[in-house]
């Protein structure tokens, strides 16, 4: 859990130009891979591979030996699910949000839960790159709420260590 | 479902789950030896310290130690949130499991307007286990 791909800016492909089916994007220089991300999915779809070892659109070989995802052309052709339109959706942080709300309990986790709510609407409606904006704000949420969790921890073992 | 990631995307692409899943057993395990059923073990949660008031959350440590001790009822009583949240994260594990191994997107996007409705069966669920006659329902304040 210590590598992360450097996160993603607002001037990224993915986000100012939503990518539609036909639109092989290039996939960038693979030097510049740093990993998976940490929390989600390689968006497989559409979207600039973030790393070497993400699958190339459409199920061609990037080179690196590894078989298509069968999962491809399996998305059981319901209107439902825009992936094949749209890319793979971008990461909801629902888990986290769940975790940090009814396990630690903060409204911080709240927030995100909401967020995570906009980026599956956003995405579903269409709005590709209102639901990357959201998906951002659910994990900076996320973050928050495990840091003030994570600081009550510390708080709690230092009162019971120190009598 | 479980099983060796392919070597093209390696041991790295599944390390966010294996993370997570260790911590997930160390807090068990933690639990398992210090009951947090005993006054004080772990201290009270900041809601209650501060404001006196259970939070969703509120029971979900105790529930756990119940759990790891296979009294479920008693897990049920301290926070009946809890175990229906275990159970989600521990699906939604699995299936971020397949899609790290596999290197997929979800599949399935759950629609806005139910992840809406969590947030306020949440939020409403804080409330009412502060109503006093709903309290020894709800718990974990009736729970002696």
């Amino acid at each position: 859990m210590t590598d992360r791909i450097p996160p993603r800016e607002p001037g990224d492909d993915d986000a100012v130009r939503p990518p539609y089916y036909g639109v092989p994007p290039a996939p960038r220089d693979a030097s510049d891979a740093a990993g998976p991300p940490l929390y989600g999915t390689p968006p497989p779809y559409g979207t600039p591979p973030v790393g070497g070892a993400t699958p190339s659109p459409y199920g061609t070989s990037a080179g690196n030996g590894m078989p298509p995802p069968p999962s491809f052309g399996g998305f059981s052709g319901s209107m439902a699910n825009p992936a094949a339109r749209y890319g793979a959706p971008p990461p909801s942080y629902l888990a986290w949000a769940i975790a940090a709300t009814l396990l630690c309990c903060l409204p911080a986790g709240i927030v995100s839960i909401v967020y995570a709510a906009q980026v599956n609407s956003k995405y579903l409606a269409g709005d590709y790159a209102g639901a990357l904006a959201a998906s951002r704000l659910a994990k900076g949420w996320a973050i928050a709420s495990t840091a003030v969790g994570a600081l009550v921890v510390v708080f709690y073992v230092v009162v019971a260590l120190s009598g | 479902m479980i099983g060796r990631a392919p070597a093209a995307r390696g041991l790295r692409a599944v390390l966010p789950a294996l993370g997570v899943a260790a911590l997930a057993v160390a807090v068990v395990a933690v639990l398992a030896v210090r009951d947090p059923r005993i006054a004080g073990s772990y201290g009270v949660c900041p809601s209650v310290a501060l404001f006196g008031l259970a939070c969703p959350g509120c029971g979900s440590l105790r529930a756990i130690g119940a759990l790891t001790r296979g009294e479920v009822f008693e897990a049920w009583a301290y926070n009946p949130a809890a175990l229906p949240a275990l159970l989600t994260l521990g699906v939604m594990w699995l299936f971020w499991w397949r899609r790290l191994v596999t290197g997929t997107g979800a599949r399935f996007v759950a629609p806005g307007w139910v992840l809406y409705l969590l947030a306020g069966l949440i939020v409403g669920y804080a409330v009412l286990r502060n109503v006093p006659a709903l309290t020894p329902l709800l718990g974990p304040l009736g729970v002696p």
